[in-house]
């Protein structure tokens, strides 16, 4: 039974970074490969706002998400004059410096030994001790991650991100202000990030390095393209089945030394099959 | 020229691209409510000055007043929420939007278009968006589209694309429209379609300033006319004035 929550747990988790993430990609067209910096921040930013400040866990949530929205912004101003393939460049390298500031910057993130002894989060008087309670606050973050997104997407905010994604300068023609809205849904992608990177660092108790390569980055990047860009419900599944395909492995009997090559090599055959016969995605109805 | 100020005035404009000077020391005055037409050959820097008048260039010398306001380095979205609105001379649409979307997302001014209020999603929101929605399905009446509203804008011909990007600007209601070249590439009866719609907003008291090869539309409906040649103003004034200007002749005309 704990098995199958720390499952669902991990996908609620990944859901949240596939849908920040298709806000960027799918929907603003804006090709980010670093969002497992973000991830990383929310939860470094988590795990030493908890041991030095001890302040409540909504408060402290709340600062993973604002301090990788800051990097958001900052992150996002690049993305005013990059564009494409040199964007995601730009992205790609900020995540290679991020992971690089977690492994060396000793003094503060403990380099590889990563920070341990986060705990499991409690608001007021309630505790998230067990798997099946977190798993209870992880489901309800998520679900208001997807309201909030939704909302985003379907309003005309949302139409403007898509109309930059199909033509910049007539977006611009159009009187919107082009620049603004990319550094903010750079901003607001990175919060969502953040959060989730907080509710992984409450969850395996512990801050690692290793949690945040570009791997992941790329990792969320793919599933975002399987569940299909621009569709929000597409992310939904793709993290969920995603999530839930090595773990299959495991149940049919492959020794788990073997199952972590096998799972990145299916995945990889998985990810080439849908490029092939739904370039859309599962879900997605637009082609790039 | 009209008995009073001008609307769009350029004073002594000068573009230089590297090696290359575009627009020099050009003036031009556009009159509130007129149809002015801009020709010359090829390189003369008639769409340099369109990026001007709507901020996608800024000037290296010169002024751009906009009924009387100098609007001269401004970006394009502020120009444009002005009211100085433009198309392309290579269409520029949201090729996977449809074309209800590519004109509401001319609309100015919805709220919606600000993160918190839509993520907010009020009553008073929702309400302006429908509004919005009926003003857009208006203009597709008056461009004469509204049975492709629901349609993916890439799936539209040619010339019906164009008249998504007018549309597009008509919903900013901008009081100069400024189009690039409208009838390249039209048929004739959709080159007809597009004169009727021109004659239809200037009775709507819009001015428009036209990029044009087509001479015979352009003497047919301009009142005013600026012929540009390596970037200057090599003649200015009526169809008749122009018709019969030695120099036009020799750089354009060519007759």
């Amino acid at each position: 039974m704990n098995f199958f929550f720390h499952v669902l747990i991990m996908c609620g988790i990944y859901m949240i970074l596939c849908l920040s993430l298709n806000l960027l990609v799918g929907f603003g067209g804006l090709f980010n490969v670093g969002h497992g910096a973000f991830y990383g921040i929310g939860a470094y930013v988590g795990a030493l706002v908890m041991i030095h400040l001890k302040l409540p866990f909504p408060l402290e949530l709340l600062m993973s998400g604002l301090a990788a929205a800051l990097f958001g912004i900052v992150v996002g101003f690049p993305s005013l004059r990059l564009k494409g393939d040199y964007l995601a460049l730009s992205t790609f390298g900020f995540a290679v410096v991020i992971y690089t500031v977690f492994m060396n910057w000793v003094p503060v993130t403990r380099g590889p030994m990563g920070i341990p002894g986060v705990l499991r989060p409690k608001i007021l008087f309630l505790r998230f001790d067990s798997l099946a309670a977190y798993l209870v606050l992880v489901a309800i973050i998520v679900a208001i991650s997807a309201f909030v997104l939704h909302r985003i997407v379907d309003s005309p905010f949302g139409k403007s991100l898509m109309a930059i994604r199909e033509d910049e300068t007539a977006a611009l023609a159009a009187g919107k202000n082009v620049s603004l809205i990319k550094v903010t849904v750079f901003s607001v992608g990175a919060f969502f990030a953040g959060i989730a990177g907080n509710l992984y660092v409450h969850y395996v108790t512990l801050a690692d390095p290793s949690a945040f390569v570009t791997d992941e980055s790329f990792l969320i990047f793919s599933m975002v393209v399987f569940g299909g860009m621009g569709s929000l419900r597409g992310s939904v599944l793709s993290a969920f089945v995603l999530v839930l395909f090595p773990e299959v492995l495991r149940f049919i009997g492959i020794p788990s030394f073997y199952a972590a090559q096998i799972r990145r090599m299916l995945f990889g055959l998985l990810l080439v099959v849908v490029i092939l016969k739904r370039p859309q995605g599962l879900l997605g109805s637009y082609k790039f | 020229m009209s008995k009073t100020s001008p609307i769009l005035a350029t004073e002594n404009i000068t573009k230089q691209f590297t090696g290359l000077t575009a627009v020099k020391d050009l003036s031009i005055e556009v009159g509130e409510g007129e149809i002015t037409s801009i020709i010359g050959p090829n390189g003369a820097g008639k769409t340099t000055l369109f990026n001007l008048l709507t901020g996608f260039l800024k000037p290296n010398h010169g002024e751009i007043h906009f009924r009387g306001q100098r609007i001269t380095g401004l970006p394009p979205y502020r120009i444009t929420r002005l009211g100085i609105a433009r198309t392309f001379q290579l269409i520029r649409i949201f090729p996977k939007l449809s074309v209800l979307d590519n004109i509401m997302l001319g609309c100015l001014g919805l709220k919606g278009d600000n993160l918190f209020y839509a993520v907010l999603k009020t009553k008073e929101i929702v309400n302006q968006f429908y509004r919005t929605k009926e003003d857009a399905l208006i203009i597709l009446e008056t461009v004469g589209l509204p049975e492709f509203a629901h349609e993916y804008a890439n799936h539209l011909s040619y010339g019906q694309q164009k008249l998504v990007e007018i549309g597009r600007v008509l919903a900013s209601d901008p009081q100069i429209i400024l189009l690039d070249e409208p009838m390249a590439g039209l048929s004739i009866t959709m080159i007809d379609r597009m004169i009727d719609l021109i004659f239809r907003l200037k009775k709507q008291g819009k001015t428009i300033v036209f990029i044009e090869h087509n001479l015979g539309v352009v003497m047919g409906i301009s009142e005013r006319i600026f012929v540009l040649n390596f970037g200057q103003k090599i003649a200015s004034g009526s169809p008749a004035d122009i018709r019969s200007n030695e120099e036009v002749i020799d750089a354009y005309l060519g007759i």
